[in-house]
């Protein structure tokens, strides 16, 4: 199957990006790992049900590229994470310190943060995608709402 | 009312991320070496392009090789009806090579065809002179004309220049004898352009609808044995 890939890549590719950013905190790593991502789909000729369906494989496939670029030893000289953040722009200060704080987390709740916040995924799709069990995925997200309440001034209780 | 406030503080902050500029071209880049590595690397025979098993190929050399009368030619002989700018033609196809044949009409205009098909066992074989036409048949030309480009598909012809965008045209016809009616068309450039038919509609992708009101009732059916995921390319290369 032929996918329009300029579509896919406008109509999802920065989400796909604070993804794989989420997982390996390196502005091009992340974009490889979407970069991979969309061309697995490209050789998939896999058929999906629906847009929903497709976005969530996208999803999966990048956080695990994203995990996989982390895990490897290949050494190159890379922007820093500091420098990288000082070239984005935030709507506000308090922005940038969320954005800060909820990477400082453990990657394993990164993630599930991300997917729930950002993605606007529930408890029982993060499990499914990252094919982890309901009670996981809910204790990573409590305890990570818990150290963000800690380190966030504008945290709420949930 | 505090999850969502949390969640359109999260939102907010995470949209600062954006990817970089170069992030299309690298990708556009990427998925040409995909294509590229797609295709079954043997070089052309003449103007006719191979592609992997599972993909029957077509191809049409266009303009004319000069008049010729088809006793000209040598070889095996076949007549055949061929849509040809619009109009029906009685044409006589000669075998030229392994792959290809000549393309004779009533005028003694000479242009050419020539494919290979998946054989079922996961190789080639090349197409018959009634395979090569009824996909013909079936298929959409694209003809520049006083500096427009006029889409021929059986008897319609519609004028798509405005429609064309960075070399590239979807378009659907309905057509009840034609299953593979979702044409996408790309590498427009001169008379040289690519064409990829598919039974459905593609994910994400717009299509013109072309007016197939005036459609004739006896068009060539086209029945393959291919499945649901292949799909014909027919690939018009200039000389």
């Amino acid at each position: 199957m032929h996918l329009d890939f300029e579509e896919i890549t406008k109509k999802y590719g920065n989400r796909l990006y604070a993804a794989a950013f989420n997982v390996c905190r390196q502005n091009q790593d992340a974009e490889d790992a979407v970069q991979d991502a969309l061309i697995a789909l490209y050789r998939s000729d896999a058929e999906y049900m629906s847009e929903e369906h497709m976005k969530a494989w996208l999803l999966r496939v990048t956080i695990n590229n994203a995990k996989s670029i982390r895990r490897s030893f290949w050494n190159r000289n890379k922007t820093s994470y500091e420098e990288y953040m000082d070239s984005l722009t935030f709507e506000d200060e308090s922005d940038k310190s969320l954005m800060d704080e909820v990477l400082r987390l453990p990657e394993k709740m990164r993630i599930v943060v991300h997917l729930h916040y950002y993605e606007g995924y529930r408890i029982e799709e993060i499990a499914q995608m990252l094919e982890l069990s309901g009670n996981t995925v809910k204790t990573r997200l409590f305890n990570a709402r818990k150290i963000l309440k800690s380190r966030l001034e504008g945290w709420e209780d949930e | 009312m505090s999850k969502k406030n949390n969640e359109e503080k999260y939102i907010r902050s995470f949209n600062a991320l954006h990817l970089s500029g170069d992030f299309q071209a690298n990708l556009d880049k990427r998925l040409e070496e995909e294509r590229e590595g797609r295709k079954m690397n043997l070089g052309t025979i003449g103007n006719i392009r191979r592609i992997a098993a599972g993909i029957a190929v077509f191809a049409v050399t266009m303009g004319s090789f000069g008049v010729c009368y088809a006793s000209d030619f040598g070889g095996l002989r076949t007549n055949l009806k061929l849509w040809l700018g619009g109009e029906e033609k009685e044409v006589t196809v000669v075998q030229s090579g392994d792959y290809s044949y000549d393309v004779i009409d009533e005028d003694g205009n000479v242009s050419g065809f020539g494919g290979l098909t998946a054989d079922g066992n996961g190789g080639q074989t090349a197409m018959s002179a009634e395979q090569l036409a009824a996909l013909q048949n079936n298929a959409c030309m694209l003809k520049p004309e006083n500096g427009r480009y006029i889409l021929y598909y059986k008897n319609i012809s519609a004028d798509v220049t405005d429609q064309i965008k960075n070399g590239k045209l979807n378009i659907h016809i309905t057509d009840p004898n034609n299953e593979y009616t979702y044409f996408r068309i790309s590498e427009i450039n001169g008379e040289s352009f690519v064409c990829e038919a598919g039974r459905k509609a593609d994910w994400g992708v717009d299509y013109i609808e072309i007016d197939s009101s005036s459609l004739t009732d006896d068009g060539a059916s086209f029945e393959t044995d291919c499945s649901d995921d292949v799909s014909f390319t027919t690939s018009v290369i200039s000389d």
